[in-house]
């Protein structure tokens, strides 16, 4: 196993399916999911314990907005208030246990089309909400 | 109805493929439409009408 540095990965998003890549605006991606840890601690137990609850999960983008047909601020203009399908992959190649492809759903609900200060490039820094868990495919 | 591809970054497809709405049904039509990654290819036929 190595280390590695972000230089790759890969983002799609759609209404439908993931099917608009934007991954060459994409300055930062982060996903996170976790499940609720719900608590069964008893009499007699020397420790908490806990099982899985529900899963959530949020996706953090830094994208730089471009005008243009089917680029960023065009295409997540689309998508505001609606429910869009996402993948992320650290890499571009093939799908595989070692560069896993991570596919849901989030609820888009903000867009920052027009964002920044004189001289500064213009970038979304967005937040979302997943809304389904996270499949992680492998093959 | 076929559509040309307009985008260059549609999964799936290069930018000036024609596909059809079998293939691009599962990504959403009317989304692609309005981000601009698809057009419409219509066909004009001309019918002439016989002269009386």
């Amino acid at each position: 196993m190595a280390v590695f540095f972000n230089q790759a990965v890969v983002f799609k998003i759609g209404s439908a399916t993931p099917s608009v890549t934007l991954s060459d605006h994409v300055s930062s991606a982060t996903l996170t999911w976790k499940y609720d840890s719900l608590e069964i601690t008893s009499m007699g137990d020397l420790a908490h314990k806990y099982v899985q609850g529900l899963q959530s999960g949020q996706l953090d983008l830094e994208i730089f907005n471009d005008l243009a047909a089917t680029n960023v601020t065009t295409t997540l203009n689309g998508l505001v208030g609606a429910t869009a399908y996402c993948s992320l992959q650290q890499t571009a190649a093939a799908t595989s246990a070692t560069n896993p492809l991570y596919s849901f759903t989030v609820f888009v609900d903000q867009v920052t089309p027009i964002v920044g200060a004189v001289g500064e490039m213009s970038t979304q820094s967005l937040s979302y909400q997943l809304n389904s868990v996270v499949t992680k495919t492998e093959a | 109805m076929s559509y040309t591809i307009l985008a260059g970054n549609l999964d799936g497809f290069k930018e000036g493929d024609t596909a059809t709405d079998k293939e691009l049904e599962p990504h959403g039509i009317e989304w692609l439409l309005s981000i601009g990654a698809i057009q419409s290819t219509t066909t004009t036929k001309t019918i002439k009408k016989d002269e009386e």
